[in-house]
């Protein structure tokens, strides 16, 4: 009976008036849940005012808490009447910074389970949530997947509130857009909308709402589980959606007319749309000086096309093609490959997995045995390999330049293992032809990448200096007049032509 | 087919509007589209040194017949060939057009496929079946005709700065090894054979450009037909003069006239210090690239002529059945290689009505229908 009237209220969602009955429907509802605690209150100058205070052990602040919810409770000489409390309650009595009314049962259990208190008045249809949030967090630190020589080194943690504060301290200005969802059925997780009103792209901002009311799922951990719903090209391992743990990195792209998704409970911050450049820029290119790190750009593009083709290119000209070398190179080649039983396909795989491995049981060991690890993986079977003339050595220069230059361009580690491979295979089989097949068939999937309607490669149409200024070289600041016009229609950045006459 | 300003998703969540390509996208697919095809299989036709007068005139030609393309492009902007032959000419002609023009696209398609990977067998994988090679280029490019023709431009400009790169990389390395008096004695053959292979030469490549005619609903109204043809096929032919010259200045004419791949035979005496010697491999690349990007342009048409004739929305299956029909025509078209040499000799009365006549006929009932049109508002 009691069940069935608690499915009802549930059904119903709608709190009684008595104060017994909700704390009854409370501990129904947190049954097994022992960290619920409830606190009954009753008024020291009128003893008929009861309350009752539910709290989440171990999320709630205890001083908020003592001082501000139950003293004033206790100690209040404010008259109230039975049915008319809560309002007076809300504006005179109670001392915390936000409160909110309910008579909803999901509210109550969404506010318990994040470190809000609830009050419960005797004779009231209607409960309040108060703050008293008063968890731990992580101390803000630096992320180590995206150390930078010079510039800010704030990373973002796990709570909500505390990245949005680093961003939103970074842009003083009415035009920041903060918009609050929830997703995960079982989790409730709060994601954060984050844009720049007056440069986003309206119509990417109504795709991004149409695509995030498909999302359907358990629970939502970290934003990749957002990213891979909601991109375009989802069976393509190219990235659509930026990601980031630092908030002058989410600022920049603000910007430039991007929309940023925070997820509660992960530092990684999404960015869309997203342009292809931008696997390679990184913030301190715009920290450090424009010549070194337009040569940084130069080498990180050059280092992901070199990690891709260069095991294919070897075997092409190794195993096809060999009048390309010079006679002197291929005749140490030639030595170096006689007597080495398997033939070079088979080699650069077997390396390039080996290397594979030991980096990825480098990263996930202590760092104690990592560099042991890596002490091992280098000399003993890289030399040991070719003194048994099981690889040759030229293949592991080979394989050493791929390895080292896909650690360039990190964004793009998921595509670089895949196409590499692909490369592979195909050069094996038809030599040149395969080689220039599989960069053809390349070429033509990254051009037909989209992000959120926007093509990620801008056609080389608008080759003017305000489009490319920061592909592949970064321009100076001074030069930096317009956005990116695939992104936003918002252009003009700096107002007046150009500011470089200082001297 | 979606209309301009439409917007639709599609069934990969993108939101898109009917994909137009730009000025300088669209001549750079002309231009490829003339040097994929011919830098492979020479522009000798038996001229020896003055091939290059023959080629010159091969383009004045050219841009005489591709005046009526464009003109025909003027008076109905952004709809296809296909799509005036039928306002034109009603549905019965109208179809029959649409018939004879697919047919070219899907024909000519096979010959560039055949002639690369005749190319590829003599050249490089000896022993590898034509068929593979066929298989493998036609998966290159029914993948592009799937992509659309934005992303097709889009890699058509890619790859034309890549070839150019290589035209000239060879270009400036060949110095060593260029006779300059190879070009001469001037014009020692008499102006009927110059001018019987200049007509030659306007067959294979310069009038193969009507096929832009089938994909001329992605041109904006506002840019000028006449500039896209014409800059493409001038800087068309510059570039296959250029190649021309390198190749008699390297090669001498003799050997010239006997080498089956000329710009490919130039390539290997090349040698610079021992260190760039043999780097065909180079102009292998820049072929491949020149005839993927025709082949795939010709698949796009034909594939546009199919979905037009049997009112069908573009989907996978017409791509594979479409490059299938040109999988079969290709391999059985010639028993041999030299077929494939001689075959330009009637090639250039074949293609007469698909590159001349249906065009013109085309431009006429345009001009009468527009007149028509005007007298009647």
């Amino acid at each position: 009976m009691l069940n069935k009237s608690s499915e009802e209220n549930k059904t119903t969602n709608v709190l009684s008036s008595s104060l017994e009955e909700n704390i009854d429907e409370v501990k129904n509802i947190f049954v097994d849940d022992a960290t619920i605690g409830m606190r009954w209150i009753t008024n020291c100058h009128n003893t008929t005012l009861k309350y009752c205070i539910v709290q989440n052990d171990g999320l709630v602040s205890a001083a908020i808490i003592n001082e501000n919810i139950i003293k004033p409770l206790m100690l209040s000489k404010v008259s109230l009447n039975k049915g008319q409390q809560i309002d007076i309650l809300i504006h005179q009595v109670i001392s915390t910074n936000q409160i909110k009314k309910t008579n909803q049962w999901q509210e109550i259990i969404e506010a318990v389970t994040y470190g809000d208190t609830i009050l419960f008045v005797d004779g009231e249809a209607e409960a309040l949530l108060l703050n008293s949030k008063g968890f731990n967090t992580r101390a803000i630190a630096e992320p180590s997947g995206e150390r930078i020589l010079s510039g800010p080194r704030e990373g973002f943690c796990e709570a909500l509130m505390i990245n949005l504060s680093m961003v939103k301290r970074r842009i003083r200005n009415n035009e920041l857009k903060i918009k609050f969802q929830s997703f995960g059925v079982r989790t409730h997780t709060q994601i954060c909308i984050c844009y720049i009103d007056s440069v986003v792209n309206k119509k990417v901002l109504a795709e991004l709402y149409r695509r995030l009311e498909t999302i359907d799922i358990d629970g939502v951990l970290d934003s990749n589980y957002i990213t891979e719903f909601i991109r375009d090209s989802k069976l393509s391992p190219f990235p659509t959606t930026g990601y980031t743990e630092r908030p002058d990195v989410v600022v920049g792209k603000l910007l430039e007319g991007r929309i940023a998704l925070f997820v509660d409970g992960s530092p990684v911050v999404l960015t869309l749309p997203y342009l292809f450049i931008e696997n390679f820029q990184s913030n301190e290119d715009y920290y450090l000086s424009y010549y070194y790190t337009s040569f940084e750009r130069f080498l990180r593009f050059w280092g992901f096309i070199l990690s891709i083709t260069v095991p294919a290119f070897y075997i092409v000209i190794v195993a096809f093609n060999q009048e390309v070398l010079p006679t002197t190179l291929l005749t140490n080649i030639v030595r170096e490959r006689t007597g080495v039983p398997l033939p070079a396909v088979i080699e650069a795989i077997v390396m390039l997995i080996l290397f594979d491995i030991l980096k990825e049981t480098g990263i996930r060991l202590p760092t104690g045995i990592g560099q042991a690890l890596s002490i091992v993986g280098a000399l003993v079977v890289g030399q040991s390999a070719v003194s048994a003339k099981l690889v040759a050595a030229p293949m592991l220069i080979v394989v050493a330049i791929t390895a080292i230059t896909g650690l360039l361009v990190p964004k793009l580690n998921a595509p670089v293992i895949y196409i590499r491979m692909m490369l592979i295979a195909m050069s094996a089989t038809l030599g040149l032809l395969g080689f220039i097949a599989g960069i053809s068939i390349i070429m033509t999937h990254i051009l037909n990448l989209h992000s959120f309607g926007i093509p990620q490669m801008v056609s080389l149409d608008n080759l003017k200096y305000q489009e490319v200024k920061d592909t592949f070289v970064r321009g100076p600041w001074w030069k930096m007049i317009d956005r990116p016009s695939a992104l936003t229609k918002n252009k003009t950045r700096l107002s007046g032509d150009d500011r470089g006459d200082n001297d | 087919m979606i209309k301009q300003g439409e917007v639709v998703t599609n069934e990969r969540g993108i939101v898109m509007q009917k994909e137009m390509i730009s000025m300088r996208q669209a001549i750079c697919m002309i231009t490829l589209f003339l040097f994929g095809n011919s830098a492979l299989m020479g522009m000798g036709s038996g001229m020896g040194q003055d091939a290059w007068i023959a080629i010159v005139i091969g383009a004045v030609l050219g841009s005489l017949i591709s005046l009526v393309y464009a003109r025909v492009i003027r008076l109905f902007p952004e709809r296809n060939l296909y799509d005036i032959a039928q306002a034109i000419f009603g549905k019965i002609i109208g179809k029959l057009i649409i018939v004879l023009m697919t047919w070219y696209a899907i024909h000519l398609a096979a010959l560039v496929l055949r002639n690369y990977s005749e190319f590829i067998q003599i050249v490089a994988l000896e022993e590898t079946p034509q068929l593979a090679m066929m298989i493998v280029m036609l998966l290159i490019t029914g993948y592009m005709a799937f992509s659309g023709i934005e992303v097709l431009s889009k890699w058509v400009v890619i790859a034309i700065v890549l070839v150019f790169m290589v035209v000239l990389f060879t270009v400036v390395l060949s110095i060593k090894q260029v006779t300059l008096t190879n070009i001469l004695p001037v014009m020692t053959h008499d102006f009927a054979a110059v001018g019987s292979a200049s007509l030659k030469l306007f067959a294979f490549p310069f009038a193969e450009t009507v096929i832009f005619l089938a994909l001329a609903d992605s041109i904006k109204k506002s840019d000028n037909p006449y500039k896209i043809y014409l800059y493409g096929i001038f800087i068309g032919a510059m570039i296959l003069i250029v190649t021309f010259l390198r190749n008699l200045m390297i090669l001498g004419v003799p050997t010239l006239e006997k080498a089956y791949f000329p710009s490919y035979t130039a390539a290997r005496i090349i040698n610079i210090g021992e260190l760039f010697s043999r780097i065909e491999i180079t102009i292998f690349y820049n072929l491949i690239l020149g005839g993927i990007a025709k082949i795939s342009i010709c698949l796009f048409a034909a594939i546009k002529g199919t979905e037009i004739l049997f009112n069908i929305k573009s989907n996978k299956k017409i791509v594979f059945f479409i490059s299938f029909i040109i999988l079969l025509v290709s391999r059985y078209q010639y028993n041999s290689v030299m077929e494939m040499i001689k075959f330009i000799d009637i090639y250039q009365v074949y293609a007469v009505p698909f590159q001349i006549v249906i065009p013109v006929l085309v431009w006429i009932g345009a001009e009468i229908k527009t007149r028509k049109k005007r007298k009647t508002t």
